[in-house]
């Protein structure tokens, strides 16, 4: 490792000494912002075409490029707004403002959407994908409301977990694998009513980020991706108000001023409707979410803004008197940019996150209360060292606080009081990263990030015999739960039992040559937190434990390899084919019991896991109809052998499929401008079935009839499929007035096909023969919506 | 509380189940014995009964009921041999004693393969009552009973719990306990049955508690996830084989599947005659 980190020093060395210092060079920098609302715009082109260079600007809309003193004649440009052009004699550092207007719609040339979704191809990124506000927008959903979540199912590498489920799985990756961010702050659980909305409420959302892979060293802390998601700022020069009216839910959103050009607020809340489901059963019952999105940004003086996020989202189910259930995220996120130099960029965030579950059962007599809460302290720096040289470093620092259950008792119900140990653990990490455009057809991004993982003492975390949790009873061939002989005891009696140092290494590479690059990545990712939950899916009372004494960080290493092109009349066209390995995966022993587990550590093994697979995507763009196609072909599996001799491992031992391996994952996503008050929009999905067992034979015990099963995962469900349309219709009347309406009708699963969520195998309690009952969630859904803005 | 989630999933979305045809292979042929020890929490005498069969395709109706072979529990006064009873395909025997402290050794003997397991005998606290409750569930069918025992402090960690007609019948409910969070109390809990399937031809339905150790807790409760008798699916974890704890001393890889279980046990009967007016319209 030491040798590695001297050659890289000395590369890095090397690759400076190209730098020229001999020319006199000034800074020009500044931000790039939206006319009409001050908006600051993410991804901007600021391009110098004599010299064949330029920036963009980064998620605040700041940029700065330093070149030689000269005369330059600048372009500004982001799709979806007019390009501007300006020249600038660079005598001194110069600071300035470009806003750009939006483009307003010529309807009879061709029409183009929105297109930060063009990662500029001489990049040294791969693997990632940018959603505008825009595009989420446009893909038909499911009850007429657009969903992040649900447009990054229909990239390559991204497959959902079943419908009726919240969670989404990335290049054979686990669902918990996914670090997902909202203004910075991390989020645990990422959707309402169970999947049927995301908690993003994309009016409020500007742009969402998903790295797959080549992950910079900014990011760390989840293995498969980092789904980034930002929040609009706000409309600083004038009040606005838009919203939608739904059948299943509806959602305001203001926004304005608090000093004009200065500071400005926004505020977003939806709701679906408490009693909608009311009819399906004669029990009085409930079944509702609402969530509340804040932002507001104050700009100082040129050198510092102070931001403010909020989310705060609840999930409520109710059923009479028998049972009852809230969650959701809170978060609340504080931010300072500060201008060091002209150079030199600065953010400083204090963000807090919260995910509460909590659970009464009156016909047991208890409530449940559970959840995760942390604080993050973030300092990110940027400095814009040359029009070659980009560098990004920082710290973070997260203190968790776990807290598996608490369990009281209603109605002197006999039940204890009992609580699950808190659990405690800090994340501390510092990271480096360079972006650098090393010869004119190559560029390069590598760094590093450290990672430091503390485990704090706490009462109640158990000894056990030979420190092994999980025993193996030889003579029945069966994994069990250690007996727990005693308190774990600190050696030194320090505050930490168990610390963990990771070295993350992370390297991009690029090589360009006429509109096509090959590129090149790795990247190293520890995850020092995992969630424990034996179902396929993610649920809301799934619960996350930290590494430990006994659970160790995963750890996975990708490579990825691709091929981007972009065609003559502006198609473009990324193939990419990765290959990931992970150690100390955890495994579940069969029959393992999660439900209020105080001592999970006891259930669970260490086993590795692979995926690879080749992702294909051709875009385009340009034109009335543009449209996408996504196809992946990949492989997810599992190992788990026994740790010595006598053991079995699970599924004796051999790799099985995970239960989110598909092997074809194909989406089409077209967009139609019939014109200026006709859109026709359609998606159409289809997957390999998921991965199941189905049983090898059956026999009776207790007078049960019982499914016997052989190895994992061995069986899958019917393919999946379905076909999404939706028109949008603007009236003619929006042209005269301030007034912004249009209507949205849609059909989700146009040919209703009965997609499995899952086949179970039982015995008909009437007719005593047994069955095999599949279960399908959405059929046909209807859905029409009015949206407005003013 | 897995089925209610199955339930609010019922709920929210438009879902639909169907009956759909799936070829299963037959494969892992093995012995299945279904080997208990019974003993009355009022009696001093105990009742061994084993079923020996075989596991069958999953849609076959055949019975694979075993006959030939030779079952016998070893005790301290020596071998009981179980004697095969051709009306209700157990072999069957009497302990006229049982005691708490000794091991009763289970063997079985077929094809020249040697089945073994040993357990001793759960003492297990009683059922003070059962009462019909008033709660609904969103099946219009499912009723409530209110069942209530003492939970003592150095006994009776885990619980099996049985509902349905007395004997042998064709259909019964279950439910696995543990005493985690309500040790050393008195403690009421309600459990929801289908008043059509119990009581459409029956007066009665008897509720009936056994003890487990904590090896049958996870047995049962595993096996009972698997028979969907606890209605858990889109929330149970991955289906494998559960093996119990009777082991082939011939050839350890062709283990049985079942379980060998020696508990006392109580018995309530509840009347369709106790509930309330009005309670079954």
């Amino acid at each position: 490792m030491y040798r590695f980190k001297a050659t890289l020093l000395k590369f890095i060395f090397l690759l400076f000494s190209f730098i020229n210092y001999s020319q006199e060079n000034f800074t020009i920098s500044g931000y790039v912002l939206d006319k009409d609302s001050n908006e600051s715009i993410i991804g901007a082109n600021i391009i110098i075409p004599s010299i064949n260079s330029g920036t963009i600007t980064n998620t605040y809309g700041f940029f700065s490029i330093t070149l030689p003193k000269k005369n330059y004649a600048i372009e500004i440009s982001s799709i979806g707004y007019e390009n501007i052009s300006t020249k600038i004699n660079l005598l001194k550092n110069i600071n300035t403002t470009f806003f750009l207007s939006e483009n307003v719609e010529n309807l009879e040339e061709v029409v183009v959407i929105k297109d930060v979704e063009e990662i500029d191809i001489t990049k040294p990124l791969m693997s990632l994908n940018i959603l505008s506000n825009q595009t989420i927008k446009q893909t038909p959903v499911l009850f007429g409301e657009s969903d992040v979540l649900k447009t990054i199912q229909l990239l390559p590498g991204v497959s959902n977990a079943g419908e009726g489920t919240g969670g989404f799985n990335v290049r054979g990756g686990a669902a918990d694998q996914n670090l997902i961010l909202f203004d910075e702050a991390i989020i645990y659980s990422s959707s309402h009513l169970f999947g049927l909305f995301s908690i993003f409420n994309s009016d409020a959302i500007k742009e969402v980020k998903l790295f797959k892979g080549g992950i910079p060293s900014s990011y760390g802390g989840r293995l498969s991706s980092v789904l980034d998601v930002y929040q609009k700022d706000g409309n600083s020069k004038k009040h606005k108000l838009s919203g939608g009216i739904g059948i299943i839910s509806s959602r305001i959103l203001g926004e304005g001023p608090i000093k004009k050009n200065k500071g400005s607020y926004l505020i977003a809340t939806r709701g679906s409707y408490a009693h909608l489901f009311l009819k399906f059963t004669d029990i009085e019952n409930v079944a509702y979410f609402y969530d509340i999105n804040t932002k507001s940004n104050y700009k100082i003086d040129k050198n510092n803004t102070l931001y403010f996020s909020g989310y705060f989202g609840r999930d409520k189910f109710k059923l009479s008197d028998t049972f009852s259930n809230t969650y959701g995220n809170s978060t609340f996120n504080l931010r300072w940019n500060h201008l060091i130099n002209e150079k030199i960029f600065s953010n400083t965030s204090l963000i807090f996150s919260d995910y509460y579950y909590g659970l009464t059962l009156n016909f047991v007599g208890f409530d449940w209360n559970s959840g995760i809460k942390n604080l993050n302290i973030k300092f990110d720096l940027k400095n814009y060292y040359s029009n070659k040289i980009q560098f990004n470093y920082g710290l973070n620092s997260i203190y968790y606080e776990f807290n598996p259950g608490e369990i009281s008792p209603i109605n002197q119900s006999g039940i204890n009081f009992t609580i699950l140990e808190r659990k405690f653990a800090l994340e501390n990490a510092a990271y480096f990263d360079v972006v650098h455009k090393a010869f004119p057809k190559i560029s390069l991004r590598y760094g590093f990030r450290l990672n430091q993982f503390l485990r704090f003492k706490q009462d109640g975390l158990n000894r056990y015999l030979n420190n092994d949790p999980v025993t193996f009873d030889k003579d029945l061939g069966i994994y069990k739960e250690a007996k727990i002989i005693g308190e774990y005891l600190n050696p030194d009696n320090s505050k930490t039992i168990k610390s963990f140092y990771d070295f993350e290494p992370r390297f991009n590479f690029s090589y360009n040559f006429k509109n096509q690059a090959i590129k090149v990545s790795y990247n190293r990712l520890n995850q020092y937190i995992h969630l424990i939950s034996n179902t396929n899916a993610p649920a809301p009372l799934d619960i996350w434990a930290p590494s430990g004494p006994y659970l160790k960080p995963q750890q996975l290493d990708q490579l990825a390899l691709g091929y981007h092109s972009k065609l003559k009349n502006g198609n473009k066209l990324e193939t990419e084919v990765f290959y990931k390995k992970i150690k100390n995966r955890l495994d579940y022993i069969p029959g393992a019991d999660l439900v209020a587990n105080a001592a999970v550590e006891r259930i669970l093994l260490a086993g590795k896991s692979r995926a690879y697979g080749l992702e294909f995507l051709f875009k385009k763009n340009k034109g009335k109809h543009n449209y996408w196609v996504a196809y992946t072909l990949s492989k997810s599996e599992l190992k788990t052998t026994g740790r010595n001799i006598y053991e079995t491992g699970i599924n004796m031992g051999n790799w099985y499929n995970t239960s989110y391996d598909k092997t074809h994952d194909f989406s089409f996503v077209s967009n139609y401008k019939l014109n200026k008050k006709l859109t026709f929009n359609i998606n159409f999905i289809f997957q390999t079935g998921q991965p199941t067992n189905y049983p090898v034979g059956q026999y009776t015990y207790m007078n049960l009839t019982i499914p016997n099963y052989g190895e994992r995962n061995s069986n899958r469900l019917p393919n999946y499929h379905r076909l999404d349309m939706s028109l949008t219709l603007i009236p003619d009347k929006n042209k005269k007035r301030d007034y912004k309406s249009e209507w949205v009708f849609g059909f989700y699963n146009i040919y209703n096909r009965d997609n499995a969520n899952s086949i179970t195998f039982q015995q008909n309690q009437k007719t005593l023969k047994n069955e095999a009952i599949q279960l399908s969630i959405f059929g046909i859904v209807p859905s029409i919506s009015y949206n407005f803005k003013f | 509380m897995k089925k209610y989630f199955f339930y609010i999933i019922i709920i929210i979305f438009y879902s639909c189940e169907k009956v759909v045809n799936i070829d299963t292979n037959y494969s892992d042929e093995r012995i299945v014995l279904d080997a208990s020890i019974f003993k009355n929490i009022n009696e001093d005498f105990a009742t061994a009964e084993v079923k020996v069969s075989k596991t069958a395709p999953y849609f076959d109706e055949n019975n694979t009921v075993i006959e030939e072979a030779e079952v016998y529990i070893k005790t301290r006064n020596g071998n009981i041999n179980l004697k095969y009873n051709s009306e209700n395909k157990y072999y069957t025997n009497k302990i006229s004693y049982i005691n708490y402290e000794d091991d009763y050794e289970f063997f079985v003997k077929y094809e020249n393969q040697n089945y073994y397991s040993s357990e001793k005998l759960i003492k297990i606290s009683g059922i003070e009552s059962v009462v019909f409750g008033d709660r609904k569930s969103l099946n219009k069918d499912e009723i409530e009973l209110l069942i209530t025992f003492t939970d003592p402090k150095e006994i009776g960690d885990f619980n099996l719990w049985r509902f349905g007609p007395k004997g042998k019948g064709d259909t019964y409910d279950y439910l696995v306990s543990r005493d985690l969070y309500t040790n050393g109390n008195q403690f009421t809990f309600s459990f929801f049955i289908d008043k059509t399937k119990y009581f459409n031809n029956n007066e009665f339905v008897y509720i009936e508690m056994t003890g487990l150790t904590e090896e049958g807790f996870n047995y049962l409760n595993i096996l009972t996830a698997q028979a969907g008798a606890q209605n858990g699916r889109p929330f149970s974890s991955a289906s494998s084989i559960i093996k119990g704890n009777i082991i082939n001393q011939s050839n350890p890889e062709k283990f049985p599947l079942g379980y060998y279980r020696v508990s006392e046990f109580d018995y309530f009967r509840l009347s369709k005659e106790d509930a309330p007016d009005g309670f079954f319209d």
